[in-house]
């Protein structure tokens, strides 16, 4: 059995009277890569804040390397990399300085990594941080947590400000990294194009809940959009209802069968399904 | 082998603190603070003396303090194995090494007075750190805590040992239970609020909401100086004015004619560091405003600006003439008003010079060094004037050439003015 890098075990917290993270159950594993797609609000970043010990849940269990996020000892952080949605912290150093200082905090530190990233994202060290446009700033924090080779990668949002190229070749190579070392890695995103590329795992974030999680192939398989009239009635008791209106129903388990009553059952794309789920 | 272990202590010290505006603002004057306090207490001068030393140990501990902010508006500080001790142990540091000097200094030269406003002053420092560091909010109160430390250097002329004892007393008292006061440098989002706030607006003291709605008219006139400040220009005018009634009050009252003049073209010097500051750090505002309609080109954007800057120096001229006309004839039994039209003069010159040498600065941290040294220039020449007993034509002659030049220097700035487009 495999040792979760990332576990939330029946997780809730309340902000403000609102519940913005609501029976959370996720496991990540080494070799995991988990999109994590929502609405703006629909709790992503609360739900990655928590894994970090940034934010103390209210009930549940988070396991962040087996530990307790809010008590992660030297070691264990040295094997978890973080990229937050605003890049903010080095601001007077120039590119150069500041992974100079970065680097001195890890002894897995890969300059090779750091060199062949720098020069992907056409970065110059010599530029000054606070110059550098906001992708530029995200790529920089990309490297920042990526260049030790952590076990456990969180990214809020990575490559929302890259441009598309740098984005495709970035998802590529954290796909990469986490194949070939082992990692397990959670992003958030609204880009479900990003999601199909590298993801192996979607867990779609609605209203502070997971609504659904799932591989990213069995997802596709098994997810069907079923039309039917509104004035009969239909039986889908026997699959997840993710979705309703009067004559359409998102559901999730089916394999192949016959759907008495239905119109039309038509296969979803990972953006037709999130449109639909918030529609 | 670890990097950790490889480490030194001032491993990124420069670019973290001597790069960053907002600590460069207050190391920069910590430095000459320390300079000029150990020249003060060779020199035996012993007016000066209380005054240098408490803003030196401010200055250390509010560079420290803004640092702190800094720390927990960074969402990842405590997530980076070692970073937060290091950064903290540099903070560290810079309390602790000028406050060595000025120790061994006044122990060496027997200033021991000097020792006493220390012990009041790293009290004050101490406590602002350490609430500082658990509540980013209690930055906003900076310029308070150094109003207050100034007015202690007034008031405490003769700070009694049991005092000063009890000061050391407390502040170790402070130190040992640090980690009481709650969780200190925790990451808070309110945090880049505060320091974003905080840089824009030039740790302006005023709450924000501070005669919200009004003044539609003082922002049309100085248009488009209102546009880069917002409320805060209103804010600045307001507290300006405030000071200056009463100044014209207590000059009524009773006889504090040069202390009241020093007040006033300090405080002009400085809120115009401010409206400056908040400029430079909304430099991409300018885009929009050349797109305006009521300008045809980028260079007619910077002559207005130039020219709402004249404007601003005009309202310093007519408060200075106001009140140290009212001075000269009330506490002076045969006014010549020489000493009114030479304090005018070189107080709203100093401000157009202020104007001018921020209209060349494109980056904040050489704005924070240029403009320390223009400030010390500019009170510099201030304080002579106010320190002259006798006026001659001469010295007229001087003030006029000196304003001359400054609304000169202000002028030919204008095509200085950095737009970022």
């Amino acid at each position: 059995m495999t040792t979760a890098l990332l576990e939330y075990k029946n997780v809730h917290k309340i902000f403000n009277q609102n519940m913005v993270l609501k029976s959370i159950n996720l496991i990540i594993e080494p070799g995991m890569v988990v999109g994590l797609l929502g609405k703006n609000g629909a709790g992503k970043t609360t739900l990655l804040r928590s894994a970090l010990g940034l934010i103390e849940i209210d009930t549940g269990e988070v396991f962040t390397l087996g530990a307790n996020p809010t008590q992660l000892n030297t070691e264990l952080k040295s094997q978890v990399g973080y990229v937050p949605q605003q890049a903010f912290g080095y601001e007077g150093f120039s590119i150069r300085e500041a992974l100079d200082l970065h680097s001195s905090f890890y002894c897995e530190w890969d300059n090779s990594l750091e060199q062949d990233w720098l020069k992907r994202f056409e970065l110059n060290p010599d530029d000054m941080v606070e110059n550098l446009s906001i992708g530029q700033r995200q790529a920089l924090a990309l490297i920042m947590a990526m260049a030790y080779r952590p076990k456990l990668l969180i990214l809020d949002e990575p490559v929302a400000s890259l441009d598309p190229i740098a984005r495709r070749e970035f998802m590529l190579d954290l796909f990469d990294l986490s194949l070939e070392s082992g990692s397990g890695v959670i992003f958030s995103t609204h880009i479900t194009s990003d999601i199909e590329r590298v993801a192996t795992h979607v867990a779609l974030v609605k209203d502070g809940e997971v609504k659904l999680f799932n591989e990213l192939d069995e997802l596709k398989s098994s997810i069907r959009k079923v039309n039917f009239n509104p004035t009969q009635t239909i039986n889908l008791s026997q699959f997840d209802i993710l979705h309703q209106t009067t004559n359409a129903a998102i559901i999730s388990g089916y394999q192949n069968e016959q759907i008495p009553d239905a119109l039309h059952i038509s296969s979803l794309s990972l953006e037709q399904l999130f449109v639909e789920l918030h529609a | 082998m670890s990097n950790q272990i490889k480490r030194a202590w001032y491993r990124g010290f420069y670019a973290y603190w001597f790069k960053e505006c907002g600590s460069l603002n207050y190391l920069l004057p910590m430095f000459i603070g320390v300079f000029a306090s150990v020249l003060i207490m060779i020199k035996n001068i012993e007016e000066v003396l209380p005054f240098t030393i408490c803003f030196t140990s401010i200055c250390a501990f509010a560079s420290v303090a803004w640092q702190s902010i800094r720390l927990q508006a960074t969402e990842w500080h405590k997530l980076v194995p070692g970073y937060t001790k290091h950064i903290v142990t540099q903070g560290h540091i810079i309390i602790i090494v000028p406050h060595i000097i000025l120790i061994c200094a006044a122990l060496i030269l027997h200033q021991y007075h000097a020792l006493k406003l220390l012990s009041i002053s790293t009290l004050l420092g101490t406590a602002f750190y350490l609430k500082c560091r658990v509540t980013s909010k209690t930055f906003n109160a900076s310029a308070y805590v150094f109003f207050a430390m100034i007015g202690l250097t007034i008031i405490l002329k003769d700070i009694p040992l049991w005092l000063a004892c009890s000061a050391i007393f407390v502040t170790v008292i402070l130190i040992l239970l640090r980690d009481r006061f709650g969780s200190a440098l925790k990451w808070q989002p309110q945090a880049l609020i505060d320091y974003k706030h905080a840089l824009q607006s030039g740790w302006s003291p005023i709450p924000k909401s501070f005669m919200k709605g009004y003044g539609q008219g003082l922002n049309k006139f100085f248009f488009p100086l209102s546009y880069f400040m917002g409320r805060s220009l209103l804010q600045y005018t307001a507290l300006l004015l405030a000071i200056f009634i009463l100044l014209f009050t207590l000059n009524y009252f009773y006889v504090v004619g040069q202390p009241s003049l020093f007040i006033f073209a300090n405080l002009s010097c400085v809120l115009v560091f401010m409206i400056l500051w908040t400029r430079i750090q909304r430099q991409q505002a300018w885009s929009t405003l050349i797109t305006l309609p009521i300008y045809s080109s980028v260079n007619e954007a910077k002559q207005s600006y130039v020219k709402a800057g004249e404007k601003y120096a005009f309202f310093i001229l007519l408060c200075s003439l106001v009140l140290v006309g009212f001075i000269e004839l009330i506490r002076f039994e045969s006014p010549s008003f020489y000493l009114t039209a030479i304090y005018t003069l070189t107080n709203s010159g100093g401000v157009l010079i202020c104007f001018a040498v921020g209209n060349f600065c494109r980056k904040s941290a050489f704005f924070s060094v240029a403009l320390v040294f223009t400030l010390g220039f500019v009170l510099a020449i201030t304080g002579i004037v106010v320190e002259t007993k006798e006026f001659e034509l001469a010295h007229l002659g001087g003030a006029i050439g000196y304003f001359l030049f400054a609304l000169y220097a202000n002028r030919k700035s204008a095509k200085h003015l950095y737009t970022n487009s």
